[in-house]
Order: structure tokens, then sequence, then C-alpha cells
């Protein structure tokens, strides 16, 4: 744990500030977040809609710009990267789950895991690409397209996918939303475990508590600001401090 | 293997329902030039009304491949939209902005390749079909053997293939433009903004018509005509460039007063907001209005204007037709016979002509010529005429020295001594003296211009000549309505062959974007039912969208055609005193009728369709 917290931080989100215009007016989606996340911590983010989760989520993987404020992956500073290099650090150091229509739906799900090593113009080790669908227990599926899997064997492969490439840090978007809560659960578990094992960072936003309650944290977003922090909660203390947001 | 090309492959294959437009289009538009190109090879050189005949199948070929970008380009847009998710999806596990377009444009040449390959193959059909079709109307003598060089078919495919990638070459640059964020989005394109180049495009296109149009006004009838035939086409690439901001904003100050109707202000609602899907369907709308009422009214304004000239200078009271032998009576004053002789100009601007020998002093009392130029007493020896529209073509003008060979093997260097005005139902383009034609093999054509003898009026002239029982003896006005109807008969014939494959091109597209848009649209149509609306209500609603835009494209194409027309009336009537102006009304309305049939049945059958489909399975998709 020590050694842990001494390494530099995997995401450091500093003042990142994010403002739309629209012809309605100005909307402030994020004020100013503040935050350093631990390399090998399991994070989750809260709060209710309109809160500015997801533009939190996209600012930290380089997917939107923030207006103001300064987003490090890696060490590497998002703002002064081009879209080529952004591109990269997002083929080379991050993976992505979310709510659903995750995979390519041209692709096998073995094609799917393969394609970032593919459009990196790598050829993907044979045996990488059905590792990492093996240990998502997929090993049967590899020949299946999209269309032809579950809910949950979809998420699966997009985690197998999002692993393969040995990235630092991991993003989901409710990844848990679309699937029954047995389902879920084994996802959850399966993002947990890769955290343990292999010193993943990863960074979820849900509105699940009980999704939550599998972080090593959870950071809780109102009207664009960080309003707390709460460490190692079960899921009824973090549902607790959900009602106590949104009263 | 690329990712990029692999890639490219699965999506094909995974989206065929995508492409079958773009697919149907090329490999048809592939069918018709290589079956034009096989057929002209085949048949070689064979007489003018050969000749004739191929350069309007080259042309009608032309047509289908400038419809046909339009397909590709629309239903490769649509493919775009379609699949912004997945695109982004794309970008998010990795992939530049190159990779995106590059896979686009791979998905292009594998449909383009399967498509000209398919249309080279229906392309010896076609040349099969059209060869028996020239030898039953009696063009070719007999059924031409098709020949069996693979070039012809090798060229129609590579144009395929390059129409193809001309009508993906958008899209390629709009699918790289996809952020990775939109993963994580539902797919809400409204798209009314347009790329910096497109703006351009357009721009310039409208900008170069409104100088064409300028120069149909000003120009001489001839130019006018022939400008009159382009500038629809610039206009509606430069209309369908803008047409993301135009026609949302043209649809809803239309529709403004249906805002309160609730089907119908639903409807107008979804054309504004959904400005590429309704640039989609207005694109092949515009473009058969506007180029076919052009092409319509600028052929019968020309018939007319061939009318005006002939009414201005046909002297001759009586016209003796369809004999070889001088019609005699002691009535006759002047006879004109007419006569033909073919001869081809040599040296770089080479070609073909039908020529007829004159007497001037003659053909001026029984026909009127006007000389624009020059002296057409000095039409003796060695010398000839030609018409003020043929100096165009020809390369040579007064006083140039031209050689020409005629049918009997002489090379014969003729001086131009004048240019007459064109008068293209009175006489030939190039003029030659009586004795020179005759000397080189010219042959009576069976028509005679006559005049009366001092002191006979026109009636007796007819009687008499009639009562003689040469030929057919006709009044001048009923000579030049017999000739209008013919040229109008061979103008339809020509407009059909033209516009045929256009329409059906339009219809295809029309067809494709309805049909992709109820695909997308499922979820939407089942929100529109949960709150509330009857079945009824959400076709009623796909209809009214249809019609909106339709009607706003038929505007504007009506707007094009009233301006051609306008413009081109000017200098097709200039210094005549009669010219008839002939409407060609039908033809305009069945134009629109078309276009609104094809996009009302386009609109309602695929929503009928999907009724009796399954939705869920659709909303697993995307």
């Amino acid at each position: 744990m020590s050694t842990a917290t001494l390494a530099p931080p995997a995401i450091v989100l500093d003042g990142v500030a994010r403002s739309y215009g629209s012809r309605a007016g100005r909307v402030d989606a994020l004020r100013g977040v503040t935050h350093a996340f631990a390399p090998g911590s399991f994070t989750a983010i809260m709060g209710p809609s309109g809160s500015g989760k997801s533009t939190l989520l996209q600012c930290a993987a380089g997917l939107d710009r923030p207006t103001s404020g300064r987003v490090l992956v890696a060490g590497h500073d998002l703002g002064l990267l081009s879209e080529a290099a952004l591109t990269r650090l997002r083929r080379d150091a991050m993976g992505f789950v979310f709510q659903a229509y995750n995979l390519l739906p041209a692709l096998t799900a073995y094609d799917n895991v393969a394609l970032p090593a593919r459009l990196a113009g790598r050829r993907p080790p044979r045996d990488e690409v059905a590792a990492a669908l093996t240990r998502v227990g997929l090993d049967t599926q590899q020949r299946r397209r999209p269309a032809e899997l579950s809910g949950g064997q979809q998420q699966r492969v997009a985690i197998a996918r999002a692993l393969v490439t040995r990235p630092q840090v991991v993003y989901a978007d409710e990844p848990t939303g679309a699937l029954d809560r047995t389902t879920g659960r084994q996802v959850l578990e399966l993002v947990r475990s890769t955290v343990d094992t292999e010193g993943l960072t990863v960074v979820m936003v849900t509105h699940d508590p009980v999704a939550a309650s599998y972080a090593d944290s959870v950071l809780f977003l109102a009207d664009g600001l960080l309003v707390g922090h709460l460490a190692r909660g079960t899921a009824t203390q973090i549902a607790a401090a959900m009602n106590e947001l949104e009263r | 293997m690329p990712a990029t090309i692999r890639l490219g492959l699965a999506s094909v294959r995974e989206h065929r329902a995508l492409y079958a437009g773009s697919f149907v289009a090329v490999a048809l538009g592939v069918a018709l030039i290589a079956g034009v190109v096989l057929l002209t090879v085949s048949i070689g050189d064979q007489g003018a009304e050969v000749q004739d005949t191929l350069s309007l199948l080259g042309v009608m070929a032309g047509f289908a491949g400038f419809m046909a970008i339009f397909v590709v380009a629309s239903t490769f847009g649509f493919a775009v939209t379609a699949r912004r998710r997945e695109l982004g999806l794309l970008r998010l596990v990795g992939a530049t902005p190159r990779q995106v377009r590059r896979q686009v444009r791979v998905e292009a040449l594998v449909v383009a390749a399967l498509a000209a390959v398919t249309g080279a193959a229906l392309g010896r059909l076609v040349a099969l079909a059209l060869a028996v079709l020239l030898a039953a109307q009696g063009i070719t003598p007999d059924r031409a053997p098709v020949t069996w060089d693979l070039r012809p078919l090798a060229i129609s495919a590579g144009c395929g293939v390059v129409v193809a990638m001309l009508g993906a070459w958008a899209a390629s640059r709009r699918a790289a433009k996809v952020p990775p964020a939109q993963a994580l989005r539902e797919a809400t394109d409204t798209g009314r903004r347009i790329g910096v180049l497109r703006g351009v495009v357009g721009t310039l296109c409208l900008a170069g018509a409104a100088l064409m149009l300028v120069g149909i006004r000003a120009g001489d009838p001839v130019l006018a005509l022939m400008l009159s035939i382009f500038v629809p086409e610039l206009v509606v690439v430069g209309l369908v460039c803008w047409g993301p901001v135009l026609l949302p904003l043209l649809v809803r100050v239309l529709t403004a007063p249906l805002r309160e109707h609730p089907v119908l202000g639903l409807a107008r609602a979804n054309v504004g907001n959904q400005a590429r899907r309704t640039t989609s369907l207005a694109a092949p709308v515009l473009a058969i209005s506007a180029i076919a009422g052009s092409l319509i009214l600028s052929l019968s304004f020309a018939a007319d204007w061939d009318q005006g000239i002939t009414r201005q200078q046909l002297a001759a009271p009586v016209v003796v037709t369809d004999t070889l032998r001088a019609p005699n009576a002691p009535e006759v004053g002047v006879i004109d016979g007419t006569n033909a002789v073919s001869l081809a100009t040599t040296g770089e601007a080479g070609m073909d002509w039908t020529a007829e020998g004159i007497d001037p002093a003659t053909a001026v009392a029984t026909r009127g010529l006007r000389t624009h130029r020059g002296d057409l007493t000095r039409l003796t020896g060695r010398t000839m005429a030609i018409s003020r529209s043929a100096v165009f073509d020809a390369g040579f003008g007064l006083g140039s020295q031209v050689r020409v060979l005629f049918p009997d093997g002489t090379r014969v260097p003729l001086r131009v001594v004048a240019i007459v005005e064109d008068a293209a139902t009175l006489h030939e383009d190039v003029l030659l003296p009586t004795r020179l034609a005759r000397a080189h093999g010219a042959k009576p054509t069976g028509t005679w211009f006559v005049l009366p003898a001092p002191g006979v009026d026109a009636a007796e002239l007819h009687t008499a000549l009639r009562d003689e029982g040469t030929g057919d003896v006709l009044t001048a006005e009923q000579w030049i309505a017999r000739v209008d109807r013919a040229q109008r008969d061979q103008n339809q014939v020509g407009l059909i062959a033209i516009l045929g494959p256009t329409g059906l091109y339009a219809g295809i597209a029309i067809a494709n974007t309805l049909l992709m848009g109820s695909l997308q649209r499922r979820r939407e149509f089942t929100v529109t039912r949960l709150v509330g609306a009857t079945a009824a209500q959400v076709r009623r609603m796909v209809l009214a969208e249809s019609a909106m835009v339709a009607g706003a494209a038929l505007l504007l194409g009506s707007a094009v055609t009233a301006t051609v027309a306008l413009l081109l009336r000017a200098p097709m009537t200039a210094g005549l005193d009669d010219v008839p102006l002939t409407v060609p009304w039908a033809s305009l309305l069945a134009i629109a009728a078309a276009c609104a049939t094809v996009t009302v049945v386009a609109a309602v059958v695929p929503v009928v369709w999907l009724r009796g489909h399954p939705s869920a399975a659709a909303d697993h998709q995307q």
C-alpha cells in the first residue's frame, strides 16, 4: 500500500472546468474539479443526473477538452497532445467499457478484442487475445458476432478488449446499467479481480450503490463540483450518502 | 492485411442493406455505359444516323453516370450518419481519423468493385438488346454482332469505380470527423452545419451557374441552348451542397401555417431537425425536376425557334415533298429542289457533314437565305458557305481554306465565302455551289420549294400542282407544321432515352433514403407511438415529411426550370417576328407527378412493412 501511494498518480484532474455554450445560455457542467487517482485504485463516481459525472469521465479520458484546468494521464498532459497523439495514448494506455453498444457489430468477439492492436498496426498475438477472452469466461464464443451474444457476454467481450492492450487506466460508464443483477455482479467481480491482480486503475461512473461498493472509494459529484468522498463503503452507506446529496 | 481493410470487408458484409442502393446505382450505371460502349465499338463507322443514335446513347450513359454519383453520395452519406456511434467507438478503441476515412473508402471500393463486375456482365446483355432494337428500328441494316473485346467492359467498370469513389469521398471525410465521444451518446446528428469544402464547392457551382445564366441571356442562340443544358446540373450540385442549411429553412417557411397541427407540426419539426436526411431526400427530386424540366423546355423552345426562323424566311407559298421528280406546271415560276451529299473535312478538326448544293439567287428567293457575313453571290467554283452555328463546331470561319473529302474519293480545297444565318429546317449547315455538289454525287432529297409564275397566286399554284399529281403538295403552313411535328417527335424519343435512366436513378435514390431512414428511426417511431400516436398517425407523419421535402424540392426545381426558360427565350426570339411559344405542360406535369408518386410510395411502404416486424430485434442492433 505504501508503494502505491508513493508512485505518481495514474490520472490527475487539476481544476477541471467545462462549460457548454448553447442558444439557451451557458451551461457549467464542471466547475473546477481537482483529484488525483492513485495507480491500482478502483474509483466510483456518483451523483444525481446532470451533476457532471459523464463530463468528468470524458474529460479524464481526453474525449472532451476542458474549458480550463489540466488533465494528466500516465504523466501526459492531454491538453498538449494533438488529436493523433491523443488517439495513440488512448490506444496504448486507456481502455473503455460502457453501458451498451460497446462492440462493432460487423466483427466477431475475437476480432473485436484484436481490433486495438490491429489499428495500431501490430499483429495481435493470437494467444494473448484468446487468453483475454478465456479470462472473461468466453473461450468458446470467440467466433460469435455481438448479435449472437447475450448482454452480459457482450460486456465481458468489451472488458477483454479493454484489458488486452494492458492499459494503465480503464474508464467505465455504467458498465452494468443494461444488465440484470446477477450478470452485473459477475462483471463487477471481474473488474475487481483485474484491479487486484494486475494493478489496473479503474474509474467508473455509476448510479448503482451496489456497483459502487465494489470500488475502493466513491467520489460524489453535485452541480459540477466534488462534494464528498467515501472510502471502502458498503452499498448501504453509499446509498445513504446519495440520499443525503439528492435531498 | 491492414486493420482498415479487414474491417471494411466485414463492415460491408454486416451492413449489406445500407449499401444496396449504392450497389444497384453503380451496377446499373456500369451496365448502361458498358452496353453503349460495346455497341459503339461493335458497330463502328456506319453513317450519320447511326452516329446520331450512338451519341444520343452516349449522352444517356453520361447522365446515368452523373446521377449515379448522386445516389452513391447520398447512400454513403446516409450510411455514415446511421453509423456515427459505431464510428465513434472505432475512434475510441484507437483508430485515427485517417484510418476511419480509409475504412469508409475501402467499403466504397468493395461495393463499387462488386457492382462494377455485375454491371459489366449486364452490359453485354444491354449491348445485345440495343443491337436488336437498332435493327428493329431500321437504324442499322441488320443486327450487329457484339464484340467479345473485353476492354470496353474493363473501361466501363473502371468508370463505375471512379464514380463510386467520387460519391463516397465526402462521406468518408465526414466519417473521419466523428469524435470518439460519439460512442457514449445517442446518435443525434442534426447535421445542419456543412463543411468548408462543401460550402466552397456549392458556392462555386452556384456562381458558375449564375455566370452561365448571364451567358444565356447575352449569347447567341446556339451557345444559349448548350448552356441551358449544363446550367441545371451546376445549380443542382450547388443547391445540394447548401441543402442542409437551405432546405430545412425553406420547408419551415413554406409550412409555417401547419405548425400547430399535431401530426403535420411534428412532421415539420422532424424535417427541420434532420437536415441530412432532408437533403438526401430532396437531392434526387431536385435533380430530376430541374434537369428534366430545363431539358424539356429548352428542346421545345429550340423547336419554336426553328419554326420562327422558317416562318421568317420561307418565301415559297407551296412546298412539294416525297418526289424525286421536279413538279412541273405552267403556273410554276421558280423551283428550288433540295439535295444532299456527305463530305468530310480533313485535318485536325476533321468532321462528317451533310452538304447541299444551292443556287444562291434561287435559294434567297424561295427560302429567304440570310447572309450573316461574307458574300453569298461568290458561291461559285471551289467555294462553300456554312451556317452560323456550324462555325462553332467546325473550327474554321469566313475566308478559311478547307480541305474536304467527297464520297467519290476526291479531295478538294474549298474557300469559305459566306456565313449564313441558321435555318436548320430549310437548308443544311454546309452549302456548296450546285454544280460542285452535283459533280460529286449530290442526290435530290425530295423536297421542292415553289414560287408562282408572275400573275399566278398561291392558291392557283397549289391547285395546279395538285392536279399535276407529283408528290405531296403542301401549303407553306402545312409543311411547317409537318416539319415541326417531326422534330418534336424526335425530341420526345431523345428525352425518353435520356430521362428514362435518370428518372430510374432518382427513384432508386428516393426509395433508398426513405427505406434507410425508416429502418434507422424504428426507435423514434416506437417513442412516438408510446406518447400516444396511433400507427396511422405515424404513417401520416412520415408521409407528410416526405411530401414537404418533395414539395420544397419540386419548387426549387421549378424555379431553376423557369429561370433557365425565361432567360433562354430572349436569344431564341431575337430578330424573329413570329416565334410560337410551346410549353409542354403534359411532360412537365408528368415529371412532377412521377417525383411525387415515387416519394409517397417509398415513404409509406417501409413504415407499413416495419409494422409487421419484431422491433425488439431491431433495438438490439443499432
